[in-house]
């Protein structure tokens, strides 16, 4: 029977929340919690600019001037891209080297199209260990 | 399926609630590692991530400074445990339900013996030969005359 790896499309969280790269940490952390999120794609206007995570938020909130930084003060510019065509075992493979949270997914055009966290990463070994062994308990 | 045991790992790093805060912190930045259980006489009763560390920090000139405190002061008790023959899946669906990233691993005895985090799921993904099977791309007709004849 011919096989396919699976794509990471397949798994990824499409057209993920997003923030402007201005927004002032004290908003990025409450959007991260109404949206039960760790990770938010930074943008400025229309173009991806970065990846912000709750890490870094709760350690930048304790410094002096907190009240003043922004997402763009604290984010990763050039995060960990691939596209929606990536098979599923490269992008676990950099993420599980590098310890990423999250690979943020990018059509030809550069647009982000999703995401795909260590969340999504259970979702899919979940599902390929239901496909591998439907008759567990 | 497999269960926990073939995918845990076994030479766990662990502090205790007497533990500085900051040491601790130092460890785990050094070891590269985000979870450790908080144990005490070989019992977990805790588990100490950098996302709690952090809330006891502050940045001063682009460094992090933890606060002088204990590990018992940052520690989360509520500490979801699995054993070594808890499924994979099963293991999986803890760490979905729970929003968690590890899973401290006891034994029989309540002693801890290895820990289970994402990362560790991660390769799990990265290293099986995992497939999906495609379907034939033509599908079998049975021609009427040929129906009712043994296969």
């Amino acid at each position: 029977m011919p096989t396919k790896m699976p794509q990471v499309r397949e798994y990824m969280t499409p057209t993920p929340h997003t923030i402007a790269s201005e927004t002032p940490l004290k908003e990025v952390q409450e959007l991260m919690r109404q949206n039960r999120v760790r990770h938010l794609p930074v943008k400025k206007g229309e173009a991806l600019v970065g990846i912000i995570s709750d890490r870094s938020v709760k350690s930048a909130l304790g410094s002096t001037g907190e009240n003043v930084l922004t997402a763009e003060d604290i984010m990763i510019p050039d995060p960990f891209s691939v596209s929606p065509q990536t098979n599923l075992d490269e992008v676990v493979a950099a993420m599980a080297e590098e310890k990423y949270g999250c690979a943020l997914i990018r059509d030809d055009d550069g647009k982000l199209v999703g995401i795909f966290t260590t969340v999504d990463a259970c979702r899919a070994l979940r599902q390929v260990l239901e496909t591998f062994y439907p008759d567990r308990n | 399926m497999e269960t926990v045991n073939a995918e845990m790992t076994r030479r766990v790093v662990f502090v205790t609630e007497d533990d500085d805060l900051v040491q601790a912190y130092d460890s785990m930045r050094a070891l590269e590692i985000q979870h450790v259980p908080v144990v005490r006489e070989g019992k977990v009763v805790g588990i100490l991530s950098d996302r709690d560390v952090l809330l006891h920090a502050h940045k001063r000139r682009g460094r992090i400074k933890v606060r002088t405190t204990k590990v018992r002061e940052a520690m989360v008790t509520d500490v979801v445990l699995c054993s070594p023959t808890t499924s994979i899946g099963s293991a999986v669906d803890l760490m979905l339900e729970r929003r968690i990233h590890c899973l401290p691993v006891i034994d029989k005895n309540q002693s801890l013996v290895g820990i289970i985090t994402t990362t560790d799921l991660l390769r799990l993904l990265r290293d099986r030969e995992w497939r999906v099977e495609l379907p034939l791309p033509f599908q079998f007709e049975k021609p009427s005359f040929l129906m009712g004849l043994a296969a």
